[in-house]
């Protein structure tokens, strides 16, 4: 695996098209007993059509939260959106109704999940809960959806879809279950495709094949893709463009080769490195631990683990600025930073 | 032998206890009920003498609560003119004993073979459970009144039946909290010490053992003091002229239409001790386990747990 | 699923046995057999009579022997005040009983997965901590007073319902009612608690990112996992429901095996006391093997 990014005739296309989806200041929080955690903290992202954006950081970073907001499933209480909007179609997906966001959700905007097997109802036969997407979204009796989840599991590479369509999560291995949930999710040929770091749960050649599928069917369907991961080189592999996310704020975002090869940001640069590392075989990994959520540091909240933090890191936070042609990083001193 | 390494809760002081009490409004009226009860029927009661079963035809079927009668007829009086207060008093000091004496046995009977089958595995513990679970998965009542029928409605009888009845529960509880512990780092590390297996029984696996078990005995003196008064409803737990709560009810019963009284009364006393026990039984699950102690601390858990000593 | 119900079949079985067997051996240790037969005031001589009659004066390992011969025949003896065989009687009362507990078993499940589920769609809210106190409380009732309040207020009082016995559908509104309190006390708390966590998981999150309707998510995605837990409490429950059956079966006179097994008890009838510890035993090693079998419906995970 190298640092090279596959070159996406797409990308150069989608720099000049309109975004489909717009975050922008999206704030969520979490409010339980023991006190209010902001889990994000003003992200704005872009995510245009047919276009393959990776969001990477560790986890506690904000990025699962932030694909859960767009869905709009994130579990009030404890989840409260303190701010921002995201423009969908000409909406702001976080004050439509709910009977808009249930006619979205699913049908234009699709999650697959990391854990396949929790993502599944254990108690519901595979095609009959793909089936019923088809009844609740566009009206269709059960058999004619039945005949559809075997389309679709043909389609994701299930070998003997109609036998397979009766069965239950349980009996479908870990790569074969992951395929079920994609299947779920590209049924109604949604818009976007939000990956919730879909192979972090399977061993690396069934990685390989679910991310080739997922290609694919980007390509096939010419759907968008947020692709949540932390794992850098599958990032570097498939996304057009990357956003770093940092205790929930994204740090740096740009295309992927830029953002991997000349990183703005010290915390892309570690990262970057570490992948790299991971190949030549030396680990220095990021000292320290990622901030407690309830007690973000002062200024730059990356500050206490920064090699390059000075006096203004501790005390002003950074905003998103434009460094380089579609890059943009949030660090007082990004230029500096790939020299 | 000290322990080498501390027991996974530590040890509030008592005043910490109290102070986790006062943050529960049930709790502390569950608590004072509770002392209300124990202090009457280990107290005043034997003090009474024989005010309960003092009959006065003249003060027969009084309704309660026309105080010119004095206490003597508060809740009322019956047939014979027995005061029902005097009556609820005296029936407390052999529902307590009897709920009492059996919970602290049968748990502490309960928790020894729990805590042995758990740690000694193999016969021991095949025989524990089969047995506990034979005796579990008969009602505790039908049998408690099959054994009576054998043998006779004496107190002791009694006590040692709702043991008998109860046993089985401690013995699976203490024996799954032992096979959890017994993996355990400082079980090892004691053996490594050369400790035998009765201290590491007492000292290590039993203090881990006993929250759990004391949540489940207060639970229990509710469940036995249930089970008693309906022993003695149907006539086959405290015999006359003894007085309990359960026999209390089963009198005044053929006086439902007319004398109220007499039924609701007794019963609601049961009723309010078995809550009671309930409730503090809930607060103290809560209270011994450190996971979810902050609750009544009024504190954030981090310097709950700062002060405990265990990392949040 | 075979291999689960011969299983439990075997432990059951093993149970019976067991508890056959104490009721034996309890009867004779109390060394004279033939009182625990006959009325308390029989002299010595007509208790000796009797033991010799009954072969109760012959050696304890060749009664046993008769009494398991009898056993496998189905034979209880003759009830002494009733003229019938024991098991008869008991048999005959069964039906009672049965249609009594499935009635209330029914009923308990109904309302706890209401009220289970409601509550735990709101956790914290008002009717949720109100639910919690009634579940606590419920467990707390002496039931045979609980019984005597019932009747005081709507048959005494209101002449709502009547005082005792079967007949009509407004005669089992108070004893399914009582019966009913102290399992749906664990019931509620059970259901509310697995519907929280039902809701909380990612099938869940993943179902409500696919737009389905609320409606839809609880009633056909969540309900059936939810019920899972409270299934399996209420087979636990199959005893405690029995225990109930007596007290309510008494006060209300209802014609079932716990009222017969008091009605014996005090007629120092012993046969039909033995039979109705007998068949009380098998009716919930019964109720545990339909709970079983419901659980095997409901979960294709334990059918494979």
């Amino acid at each position: 695996m190298n640092a090279l990014v596959h070159p996406s005739a797409v990308s150069t296309d989608a720099a000049e098209a309109s975004p489909l989806i717009s975050v922008k200041g999206l704030e969520v929080e979490f409010r339980t007993a023991r006190g209010t955690v902001r889990a994000v903290r003003g992200v704005d992202m872009v995510l245009r059509k047919g276009e393959t954006l990776a969001v990477i950081g560790e986890s506690g970073s904000g990025k699962s939260v932030t694909a859960r907001a767009i869905l709009g499933i994130l579990q009030t209480p404890p989840a409260y959106i303190a701010g921002g909007s995201i423009q969908f179609k000409g909406r702001d997906l976080l004050r439509i109704s709910e009977k808009e966001r249930r006619s979205i959700q699913g049908a234009r905007i699709a999650m697959v999940f990391q854990d396949a097997l929790a993502a599944l109802n254990p108690l519901l036969p595979v095609g009959w809960q793909i089936a019923e997407l088809f009844k609740v979204h566009r009206s269709l009796p059960m058999w004619k959806g039945y005949e559809e989840a075997i389309e679709l599991l043909r389609r994701t590479g299930i070998p003997s879809p109609e036998e397979r369509v009766n069965q239950y999560p349980h009996q479908f291995s870990g790569g074969m279950r992951q395929r079920v949930v994609i299947a779920l999710a590209i049924a109604l040929s949604p818009d976007i495709l939000l990956a919730d770091e879909p192979t972090t749960a399977l061993d690396v050649t069934v990685q390989a094949q679910v991310m080739h599928l997922l290609a694919k069917l980007r390509s096939e369907a010419g759907l968008a893709l947020l692709l949540i991961t932390h794992n850098i080189a599958i990032a570097a592999e498939v996304a057009d463009r990357v956003a770093v996310m940092y205790a929930g704020r994204v740090i740096e975002e740009g295309p992927t080769a830029d953002v991997l090869k000349r990183p703005t940001h010290p915390y892309t640069a570690a990262l970057a490195s570490l992948a790299s590392d991971a190949i030549t075989g030396v680990q220095a990994p990021i000292p320290g631990s990622p901030p407690d959520l309830a007690a973000i540091p002062s200024g730059c909240a990356f500050h206490p683990r920064c090699e390059m933090a000075r006096d203004v890191c501790r005390q002003v936070d950074p905003a998103l600025r434009t460094i380089r042609q579609g890059q943009r990083s949030a660090c007082h001193f990004a230029e500096e930073v790939s020299l | 032998m000290s322990n080498p390494i501390p027991a996974p809760f530590g040890n509030p002081a008592l005043r910490a206890y109290l102070a986790m009490l006062r943050r529960d409004r049930f709790a502390v009226i569950a608590v004072t009920v509770l002392i209300l009860v124990l202090v009457t029927g280990l107290v005043i009661a034997p003090l009474m003498g024989d005010a309960a079963v003092l009959q006065d035809l003249r003060a027969r079927m009084r309704p309660p609560f026309q105080l010119q009668f004095g206490l003597h007829s508060l809740l009322g009086t019956d047939l014979l003119g027995r005061s029902v207060l005097y009556r609820l008093a005296a029936g407390a000091q052999l529902s307590v004993s009897i709920a009492l004496t059996a919970a602290v046995a049968a748990a502490t009977i309960g928790t020894a073979i729990g805590i042995w089958a758990g740690y000694a595995g193999g016969i021991v513990e095949g025989v524990a459970m089969r047995i506990a679970d034979v005796i579990l998965s008969f009602p505790t009542l039908l049998l408690a009144l099959l054994f009576l029928y054998l043998l006779d409605s004496q107190t002791g009888n009694i006590i040692l039946l709702l043991i008998i009845g109860r046993v089985p529960l401690y013995i699976r509880v203490a024996r799954a909290e032992t096979l959890e512990t017994r993996g355990r780092l400082f079980v090892d590390a004691a053996r490594s010490l050369g400790a035998t297996s009765w201290t590491i029984c007492t000292r290590e696996i039993a203090p881990v053992v006993l929250p759990t078990i004391l949540t489940l005995a207060a639970l229990d003196v509710g469940v036995l003091m249930l089970l008693e008064s309906g022993l003695s409803f149907l006539g086959l737990g405290v015999q006359p002229p003894a007085v309990s709560w359960g026999g209390m009810v089963a009198e005044g019963r053929r006086w439902i239409n007319s004398a109220w009284w007499l039924t609701l009364f007794p019963g609601l006393a049961i009723f309010l001790t078995a809550l009671s026990a309930t409730i503090f039984s809930n607060w103290l699950r809560v209270a011994m386990d450190p996971a979810h102690r902050w609750r009544l601390e009024g504190t954030r858990p981090g310097a709950a747990s700062a002060r405990s000593g265990i990392a949040s | 699923m075979a291999s689960l119900i011969l299983k439990r079949l075997a432990e059951s079985f093993l149970s019976l046995i067991c508890l056959v067997c104490a009721v034996f051996f309890a009867a004779r240790l109390t060394g004279e057999p033939g009182k625990l037969y006959l009325p308390l005031t029989a002299t010595d001589e007509v208790v000796d009579a009797f033991n010799r009659q009954h072969g109760f004066d012959q050696p304890i390992w060749k009664q046993f022997l008769d009494f398991v011969v009898g056993l496998t025949r189905l034979d209880f003896g003759e009830s002494l005040r009733r003229q019938q065989p024991a098991l008869s009687a008991a048999l005959e009362a069964y039906p009672a009983t049965l249609s009594l507990v499935a009635v209330t078993m029914v009923v308990a499940l109904l309302i706890s997965t209401l009220l289970g589920c409601l509550a735990a769609f709101r956790p914290g809210s008002i009717f949720d901590r109100l639910s919690t106190g009634l579940a606590v409380s419920a467990a707390s009732f002496p039931d045979f007073w609980l019984a005597l309040m019932g009747v005081l207020v709507f048959s005494v009082g209101l002449h709502w319902l009547p005082t005792s016995g079967t007949g009509t559908w407004l005669h089992w509104v108070l004893p399914v009612t009582v019966l009913m309190m102290r399992p749906l006390g664990s019931l509620v708390q059970v259901v509310r608690g697995s519907m929280i966590d039902v809701l909380s998981s990612a099938y869940m999150a993943a179902a409500r990112g696919r737009g389905i309707p609320v409606w839809r998510q609880l009633f056909i995605h969540a309900l059936r996992n939810a019920s899972l837990p409270a299934l399996t409490v209420l087979g636990i429950q199959a005893a405690a429901f029995l225990n109930g059956a007596v007290i309510v079966e008494t006060i209300f006179g209802w014609p079932g095996i716990g009222r017969l097994m008091i009605t014996a008890i005090f007629d120092r009838d012993f046969p039909v006391v033995q039979a109705t510890v007998v068949v009380t035993a098998v009716s919930i090693f019964l109720l545990n093997l339909v709970v079983d079998v419901l659980y095997g419906v409901i979960d294709p995970r334990i059918r494979l």
